[in-house]
């Protein structure tokens, strides 16, 4: 099964196996470098950076999805509700949205929502990435 | 603080070595961000920088100009609207443009995004937070 069959495969209201990580100080030093932050809420009082914990939970429920190499972010919308510090626990759940050719690309939206371990709602947000494809619907490779 | 009033801008040079980096630290490595020869052959025909990292320099600017409170209860709802390639030169914007005052807290609504050297928006969207009246005084210069 190629990449974009298996994409197509993915109806919208899809709920994706819920993504479970711990951010350790030491992958938010990494973020914060090749982002250039310096502020030192996130270097000293060890917060993280909402757009790395979007980013570090995106990363887990994408994989199910198995993006071709082409895809690229077309549009993401995060809101958190309290900090997250390093070294927390966080879970990702996320639901498709969109699922859709338009003009050789698909869209894919996906909203997720990231609790800690009380399960109280710590961000959330939905993310779109578009992925090339050619004229049988067939991702470009 | 009022309408109008700017938010305090990043600049930054996205070098191949931040995109690097930023792969690493995030776990993205699709060789559209990675591997001149794959970019080559696609539409964009170079690397283009991951989106989220272009992203994370306005979340930079929210976190500098809002503090914690950016992590408290801070949002945003963007698009990327044009590639940002290895070298370019970019800086944040960001401007207030509503203000809703209730039960004691001050709801701020900013248009933000990020543009290029050649003044082409890469990114564009609003950006919110919530505060206390008295800690949003003073807080946009």
């Amino acid at each position: 099964m190629d990449n974009v069959s298996h994409i197509t495969d993915f109806h919208v209201g899809y709920e994706f196996v819920p993504v479970r990580f711990q951010l350790k100080s030491e992958e938010v030093d990494l973020y914060l470098r090749a982002a250039g932050e310096s502020n030192p809420l996130f270097w000293q009082q060890r917060f993280v950076p909402p757009a790395a914990l979007a980013a570090y939970g995106l990363r887990g429920i994408l994989i199910e999805i198995g993006l071709p190499p082409g895809a690229i972010h077309s549009a993401q919308a995060t809101t958190v509700f309290r900090p997250v510090m390093s070294d927390e626990i966080i879970v990702f759940t996320a639901k498709l949205s969109q699922n859709a050719n338009w003009k050789g690309w698909r869209f894919v939206t996906v909203d997720y929502t990231g609790v800690d371990e009380d399960e109280k709602q710590v961000i959330q947000g939905r993310s779109t990435v578009v992925i090339p494809e050619d004229q049988d619907g067939d991702s470009v490779q | 603080m009022k309408l109008g009033s700017a938010l305090p801008s990043i600049s930054k040079v996205v070098t191949q070595e931040y995109i690097n980096a930023y792969a690493e630290a995030s776990g993205d490595h699709n060789p559209l961000h990675l591997d001149q020869k794959f970019a080559a052959d696609t539409h964009f025909g170079q690397i283009v920088a991951h989106g989220m990292l272009v992203l994370a320099y306005v979340s930079e600017m929210m976190a500098q100009a809002f503090g914690r409170h950016w992590l408290e209860t801070g949002g945003l709802k963007t698009r990327f609207r044009s590639p940002v390639y290895p070298g370019d030169s970019v800086s944040t914007f960001g401007e207030v443009v509503k203000l809703v005052e209730e039960n004691g807290d001050v709801h701020m609504t900013c248009s933000v995004g990020c543009r290029n050297e050649e003044g082409r928006e890469v990114i564009n969207g609003e950006a919110w937070v919530t505060m206390p009246i008295e800690n949003g005084r003073g807080v946009i210069q």
